[in-house]
């Protein structure tokens, strides 16, 4: 009950940020799709073939990135708007209210990032649109894409609730992040970019625990 | 024997090499009124937030209706209203949003509870509201200081908590507004066995509500009594030679003293009246004055730096 009020509470202030996401991706991407299909009946008349959503994954990357940069920055924005004691003063433990920010955060990337691209998806699929129908291999990359954001969600979020100074370990968080995007395009294959990813995730989200359950504020 | 709600014994809290809060043992008895004074910088926020667990002592502990600051269980939270410094509401949110949000926290308050029982009193809320003339679509945002020091206090007030704390709460409110505010805590107060410790620049609003004082200076704290007990306790004398004046000044309770031509003033503590008319007699002052003060300047004598009682460069010129 409690936690379901934090996740309220906490899903009020992004709710901006999951309608831009809808906007951005399925505007842009039911442009990318449409672009596609006449690039597709173009290239027919040469022979060559032509990857049904390859215009939406850079622009899937720029979204999750984007969104999850965003709902890292609540964490900031708390800290500037000195509003960490009145969430901190309830009767719910820390670990309660961490896990109440990091579910809203998870579950707008996922419903509203997430449910865009799983439309296109779908819309891409519809038979008779393209020849070659996008793989399921495809939509799970796009996940990993999402995951992304997760990814920087906890970098800006654990930049954002460190009290180091700015020129020593404060913005590890962020940097540690970019890395993980960089070392994510080396990979060579999916499942290599998916440990990168986990591994980007998980670490910050140990140190943010850490950070959170035992900072001053 | 006297049950504390709150119970600080040698907490410390060091910045850096400087303390912000330096072994503060403090006891205070439930049901009692608390004015918590200091100059800026004192430690009163430091002090308040290590009480209620936002910092981490570097020595010493504290505890808040028996229980340790630092491990403050949900439960115990739920029975300790807080108002923070400023009043920092969720900006984005409305009135109604904030109320939902904060009562979900709380037992309702069954009709059938007496008046002054722990739980979301929606009826005591939404009846402040109105009288401090705001409306349940009002963004947080678009009020004013005074306004969302309302909202604040309407919210700290209406679980009903057994121990309010308050930070300033009235910092930056005109004086119209500050009475309002003062009127919610007297109508807290009025339920029996609450307990209050709110800090306050404003020494007026410390005489008019609160029935002990704590004054911090420097992270330490300098007197922990009733406002009574320091109203009697802190004088000022005034004393008129006739000829030379004594060199040295010895008497008990000597704060710190002024010399001007040949009169001599002095800040005593905890001196009675008995003991300055024996000194007058024996240094040969001509006459003498107990000075009637307030219990603003009776602070400001009490927590003036020694030996840094002098002009600004500016008044000395004129």
């Amino acid at each position: 009950m409690k936690f379901l009020a934090l996740l309220r509470g906490q899903l009020g202030g992004i709710i901006g940020t999951g309608i831009g996401q809808i906007i951005l991706i399925l505007g842009c991407g039911y442009f990318a799709v449409t672009a596609a299909t006449q690039f597709e009946r173009f290239s027919e008349n040469f022979g060559s073939a032509s990857s049904p959503l390859s215009g939406v994954g850079p622009l899937l990357i720029f979204a999750s990135i984007l969104c999850g940069s965003i709902l890292g920055l609540q964490f900031w924005l708390m800290s500037y708007r000195r509003t960490w004691h009145f969430l901190l003063h309830r009767s719910v433990s820390r670990v309660t209210i961490l896990l109440s920010m990091i579910t809203a955060a998870v579950l707008t990337l996922v419903v509203f990032t997430g449910g865009c691209w799983t439309l296109l998806f779908l819309y891409a699929s519809l038979p008779g649109l393209f020849v070659l129908p996008p793989t399921l291999q495809v939509y799970f990359e796009g996940w990993l894409f999402i995951s992304l954001g997760l990814v920087f969600f906890m970098g800006v979020a654990l930049s954002g609730i460190s009290t180091a100074k700015f020129y020593t370990t404060k913005l590890f968080g962020i940097i540690f992040a970019g890395i993980i995007l960089i070392v994510t395009f080396m990979s060579l294959d999916i499942f290599r970019a998916s440990i990168v990813i986990a591994a980007g995730i998980l670490i910050p989200a140990v140190q943010l625990f850490s950070v959170f359950l035992n900072r001053d504020f | 024997m006297a049950e504390y709600v709150l119970e600080a014994q040698g907490l410390t809290k060091f910045y850096g090499s400087k303390p912000a809060v330096d072994h503060i043992d403090l006891k205070i008895p439930r049901g009692c009124v608390c004015g918590f004074v200091g100059r800026n910088g004192a430690g009163k926020t430091t002090a308040i937030k290590l009480m209620l667990g936002f910092l981490k002592p570097t020595a010493g502990s504290s505890r808040l209706l028996g229980c340790d600051s630092q491990n403050l269980t949900p439960a115990i939270r739920q029975r300790i209203g807080y108002a923070a410094e400023g009043h920092h509401l969720f900006r984005d949110a409305t009135i109604g949003n904030l109320a939902g949000f904060h009562s979900a926290f709380f037992h309702k308050q069954l009709a059938s509870a007496k008046q002054g029982e722990a739980g979301w009193d929606g009826k005591l809320f939404w009846d402040m509201i109105e009288y401090f003339g705001l409306s349940k679509k009002q963004k947080i945002k678009k009020l004013s200081n005074g306004q969302r020091a309302q909202v604040s206090l309407a919210l700290t007030l209406a679980p009903n908590p057994e121990l309010l704390i308050m930070d300033d709460p009235t910092l930056g409110l005109d004086a119209a507004i500050r009475r309002q505010f003062l009127e919610g805590m007297i109508e807290l107060i009025m339920h029996q066995g609450r307990t209050i410790l709110f800090s306050s620049h404003i020494l007026g609003d410390i005489d008019r509500v609160a029935d002990r004082i704590i004054v911090l200076d420097k992270g330490v704290i300098r007197a922990n009594c009733t406002i009574e007990q320091f109203r009697t306790a802190v004088k000022k004398v005034r004393f008129v030679f006739g000829q030379s004046m004594p060199e040295t000044v010895d008497i008990e309770g000597l704060l710190h003293s002024r010399r001007a031509d040949k009169e001599l003033e002095m800040v005593l503590v905890g001196t009675a009246d008995e003991k300055i008319a024996e000194w007058a007699k024996s240094a040969g002052v001509e006459e003498y004055q107990i000075i009637k003060q307030n219990l603003e300047d009776q602070f400001i004598e009490y927590t003036a730096p020694i030996g840094q009682i002098r002009p600004f460069a500016w008044e000395a010129k004129q």
